[in-house]
């Protein structure tokens, strides 16, 4: 009887503990998100409403003072423009690139498992070990591109690439096609091992029935592969348009954003408005800034996150 | 049931890599539980001289990177195992890397994790960040007992603020022209110039075109680093008789006839004299490096530590470098800035042994040693007279600069952002002259940029 | 039709062997400058082949950094912070993918992705303090804990749309009615099936955590704890330049090689089991 009853308690636990289970294998991560990731972004969209300086011992509410410091600064929009272009760019070229190895990759040839290796080091490079090499590979006086050309006869003289300030439409400059060049080279791995696994899943089954219907190789890719791979494009696009929106280091190690401005982009003006010139207001401010300008695309992304998720 | 096994296969292949993770994962974690086991004696960090008895406390001290890392390792280790010895005070140090320095300043002054003696710049914003638990502890006892007369302009400027003393003044940096003394020989100069114009037609001898009228070799560049140019200017300024605040520090100075003259003789070196290239504003442009390379003839405004750094990077250079004052646009006056870096002891529980150390730092052997092993110029007066220093050929000109250096930073709190750098006023205007920026705009904005930042509309 | 074989391999080869150059020329140049006798680094024009080759620099970064403690430091950091995020993941993607439908689940899963758009920088100096507060300045646990908060949101995601393709529900259904738990069902079912996607997201996470600096350089003060992503930091001077090129140069092979071994072996689980399910979705 009593033991009846016991394991009848016991049921009685398991299936609440059953009932909680998709709850408590939320539990850690949610936590951890909301305490170190959430709760203190929402403190600094607060401190974007205060003039706070570390300099300073009063620090008053302003309202959207420091926001409409940011938008009369023509350096801030500059700045805007830049992280935008350099996003976006990266993700082209970056993405387009990636494609392009990755469908050679796919195919099976001698030495395919050394290639794949060669090409994901990148990733695997420290960003300090990266932006160190490449500024001595982008000097003018120092880059062995030079000598090459020098040799070859192209040129006469060294050319210089992080010096020249002329641009094309205010916006584009070569400084700036350098930062780009330099990040594909660091996130192009990322990208071609997605689309590298996108590949794999495609049934060899639809390639035949396309060769069946005379297709090209060229219009194999455009009909069959690439309409196979959206769902993979759309979400590391996505990610990776994210990521590179927020991005760091290549500008902050390489140029520090200069040569006037020319490649400088959001996350170096916040680090520096931040941690160099004291004003945290200021640096939290332009921070909402660029989480309203990213969180246009992410809606994009969280409508159709959540459409694959019902 | 083949694909079953290749799972399985997968599955073993996928544990023995972790495996191979934990493994290695375990050989960090003998060393990661040692460290905070063995918290207040991990092996390199502090005197492990003798463990029984006197022991009369701990603290903490952070010292920024200097020269070569080995070298100020096994200094901090003598010297921490010496004060040991003679206080029973044990010391762990930590050297800090120059890219993180502001911001871990920051933090320690705003209630972050501090040390309790700290090697610290821009000490007059430091001290508007603290409070009354945290911040620099004024030490007037410490400096009273070492002799107070002993520390340079630079130094006092740095250190003495509001009536007290915040900081054991110690490092002494001022710049000085750097010159390649083969390529002087070659040209037939035999006298340094000591004026602008003298400067100038040197410059002009010493450049050297290829047929195209490219530049092979620069008569004569800025220093610069990742396209930071106010440091040179600084001494243009100063040369001129110009200065970037008013004597009450309260209103930005800069936008006068001397800073127009300084501002518009740094473009002008590349359109009127043609003696450095236009692409120097090149992020990754470095003057010294070029001078290496044999690409330039004279660099103006290189640091104490340069000659080192040449010799350990380009050795077959040693007999070319040559040091000399900055010309003045006249000859005479300053013509140079200096700035001076302090140990500042923090607030907190552990002050007296902090000042205690402080003392230990201060006295003449070992300040002495420190200075002579780092190879750093200083800011005592009784240091710099040591023969390491006046009889060095090199050396010697930074003595005699320092009598010619105005001073680098303001006794301001707003100094560090008129100085930062990339994003404030006065790199930027300097930057921006380089690239082309007209000097009378790039000037005005300046001015009204520092003086809005010290509420002077 | 032979013809048009031997110029489909040549592409091939070719736009192979040209993105291996754009790839390796960073890597080649790293090691020509680090065995170059030393009189020859600071020439200009640089030489492509170096006179004669030396490792004398290899010696001496050897001997002057404690490479190995922060290679060390950097496997523990970065093994424990892939832990955590493999075993947070999971769990929360799993949750997320079996009960898609309930509010809480679409809350955390929106949570997640939005935790993705938060620059960096935002909570940096709110998240110093946190750390600073709870006494986790100067340790390892400062470094995982945001390590592991920033990883798994993808990692989760992954995970999720891994469970939600990857495994069959006619396979759980039949062991909930043989009478698992719903706990008992995802380690003994859904779990071990599922182990080429946990290798994908314990890669990313772990080169997440190997290759973070700035964080590890902000909290960390203690020369012995460094990892090896800051380790060049060591020849970087007062005023941002560089004091020592070819010695940074040397320490950043040094730094590269215990990764690219690393990856060398790992690489294939990544491919295969991104392939199996993440990027299905």
């Amino acid at each position: 009887m009593k033991k009846q009853i016991s394991t009848g308690g016991e049921t009685r636990l398991r299936s609440r503990l059953e009932a909680c289970t998709p709850v408590l294998m939320l539990l850690p991560a949610a936590l951890g998100v909301l305490c170190i990731q959430v709760y203190p972004s929402l403190r600094s969209i607060l401190m974007s409403f205060f003039d706070i300086s570390l300099l300073k011992k009063e620090q008053p509410f302003i309202g959207l003072g420091n926001y409409a410091k940011l938008l009369g600064d023509p350096v801030v929009w500059r700045v805007m423009i830049n992280t935008l272009l350099f996003a976006a760019l990266s993700l082209v070229i970056g993405g387009c690139f990636a494609m392009l190895i990755a469908v050679e990759l796919n195919k099976n040839f001698p030495g395919k498992g050394l290639f794949r290796t060669i090409f994901l080091v990148p990733w695997v490079t420290p960003p300090l070990v990266t932006s160190m090499i490449w500024k001595i590979l982008v000097s003018e006086s120092f880059s062995p591109i030079n000598t090459v050309l020098m040799k070859w006869g192209v040129i006469d003289h060294p050319l210089n690439f992080l010096g020249r300030t002329e641009t094309i439409g205010g916006i584009f400059s070569i400084p700036m096609l350098v930062m780009i060049i330099i990040n594909v080279w660091s996130i192009f791995p990322f990208m071609m091992v997605m689309f590298l696994a996108g590949l794999q899943t495609i049934p060899p089954e639809l390639y035949e029935a396309a060769e069946m219907d005379g297709a090209r190789k060229s219009q194999q890719f455009f009909y069959v592969t690439l309409p196979s791979l959206i769902p993979v494009i759309s979400t590391s696009i996505l990610l990776q348009g994210i990521w590179q929106f927020n991005s760091f280091n290549i500008s902050y190690m390489v140029t520090k954003g200069g040569p006037l401005h020319l490649t400088e982009v959001m996350a170096v003006r916040v680090y520096s408005e931040a941690f160099v010139n004291f004003r945290y207001g200021l640096a939290a401010a332009t921070s909402v800034i660029m989480l309203l300008l990213v969180l246009i695309p992410s809606v994009f992304y969280l409508r159709a996150n959540l459409k694959t998720a019902d | 049931m083949n694909k079953r096994f290749a799972l399985l296969k997968k599955a073993v292949a996928a544990v023995l890599s972790v495996g191979l993770l934990l493994g290695l994962a375990a050989c960090g974690t003998v060393s990661a539980s040692q460290t905070p086991d063995a918290g207040s004696t991990p092996a390199s960090h502090t005197s492990q001289t003798s463990a029984e008895a006197n022991d009369a406390g701990e603290i903490t001290f952070w010292c920024n990177t200097y020269g070569d890392r080995a070298v100020q390792e096994q200094l901090l280790k003598e010297l921490t195992e010496q004060f040991y010895e003679e206080s029973g005070i044990r010391v762990r140090y930590s050297i800090i890397d120059w890219d993180q320095s502001l911001t871990k300043m920051t933090l320690a002054c705003t209630g972050g994790e501090a040390p309790d003696v700290y090697d610290i710049y821009f000490t007059s914003s430091l001290l508007a960040m603290g409070d009354e638990k945290c911040g620099l502890a004024p030490i007037d006892d410490v400096i009273a007992d070492l002799g107070e007369d002993q520390y340079s302009e630079a130094g006092r400027t740095e250190s003495f603020q509001n009536g007290h003393w915040y900081g054991l003044p110690w490092r002494a940096d001022t710049r000085v022209m750097l010159y390649n003394k083969e390529f002087f020989a070659d040209a037939d100069i035999t006298e340094f110039p000591t004026t602008w114009e003298e400067l100038f037609d040197a410059a002009e001898k010493l450049t050297v075109r290829d047929a195209n009228g490219n530049l092979e070799r620069s008569g004569l560049l800025w220093n610069v680093g990742n396209g930071r140019f106010d440091q040179t200017w600084r001494c243009l300024l100063a040369g001129a008789g110009g200065s970037i605040l008013d004597e009450t520090y309260s209103r930005a100075n800069f936008n006068s006839p001397a800073g127009v003259e300084s501002l518009g003789l740094m473009r002008a070196a590349i359109d009127e004299y043609g003696v450095m290239p236009a692409t120097c504003i090149d992020p990754s442009f470095d003057p010294v490096a070029e001078f290496m390379a044999g690409k330039a003839a004279m660099v103006m405004g290189v640091g104490a530590s340069t000659r080192q750094n040449i010799i350990n990077m380009a050795p077959q250079m040693e007999d070319a470098i040559g040091a000399a004052l900055i010309p003045s646009k006249d000859g005479t006056g300053n013509s140079s800035v200096a700035s001076a870096a302090s140990f500042a002891a923090m607030k907190g529980p552990n002050l007296e042994e902090a000042k205690e150390f402080l003392r230990f730092l201060g006295r003449k052997d070992i300040m002495t040693k420190w200075a002579i092993t780092l190879n750093m110029l200083n800011c005592s007066s009784e240091i710099m007279s040591d023969p390491y220093f006046s009889e060095d050929e090199w050396l010697r000109v930074f003595a005699q600069q320092m009598n010619r250096a105005g001073n680098m930073d303001e006794p301001v709190p707003q100094f560090s952002q008129i100085d930062a750098w990339p994003n404030g006023p006065v790199p930027k205007m300097v930057t921006d002259v380089m690239a082309g920026v007209d000097v009378e705009t790039a000037l005005a904005e300046g001015e009204l940029a520092v003086n809005e930042l010290l509420g002077a509309g | 039709m032979k013809k048009q074989r031997f110029w489909d391999g040549l592409r091939h080869y070719g736009i192979i062997g040209l993105v291996a150059l754009f790839v390796l020329l960073p890597y080649y140049w790293m090691i020509i400058m680090s065995v170059k006798p030393t009189e020859e680094v600071m020439l200009s024009p640089p030489t492509l082949v170096p006179s004669r080759i030396v490792f004398d620099n290899y010696v001496e970064v050897w001997s002057m950094l404690p490479l190995l403690q922060y290679i060390k430091n950097s496997l523990w950091v970065a093994g424990v912070t892939t832990i955590l995020c493999i075993v947070c993941a999971s769990l929360c993607g799993y949750s997320l993918s079996r009960w898609k439908r309930r509010r809480l689940q679409k809350g955390v899963s929106t949570m997640i992705l939005l935790a993705q758009l938060i620059p960096g920088a935002l909570p940096m100096i709110a998240m110093y303090f946190m750390i600073y507060n709870a006494g986790l300045t100067n340790t390892y646990t400062g470094l995982i804990l945001a390590y592991t908060v920033w990883g798994f949101p993808f990692c989760t995601l992954m995970m999720r749309s891994y469970f939600s393709t990857a495994i069959p529900i006619s396979l759980e259904e039949s062991a909930t009615i043989d009478g698992c738990s719903r706990l008992g069902t995802f380690f003994r079912i859904a779990l071990p099936i599922s182990i080429p996607g946990l290798m994908a997201t314990a890669i990313y996470s772990f080169i997440l955590a190997w290759n973070e600096f700035m964080w590890a350089s902000i909290i960390l003060s203690d020369g012995e704890k460094k990892p090896v992503s800051i380790g060049v930091y060591s020849f970087v001077g007062q005023y941002g330049t560089n004091t020592n090129v070819a010695m940074t140069v040397t320490t950043g092979v040094l730094i590269t090689i215990p990764s690219v071994i690393l990856f060398g072996f790992l690489q294939k689980y990544l491919v295969s089991g991104l392939t199996a399910g993440a990027v299905k979705e």
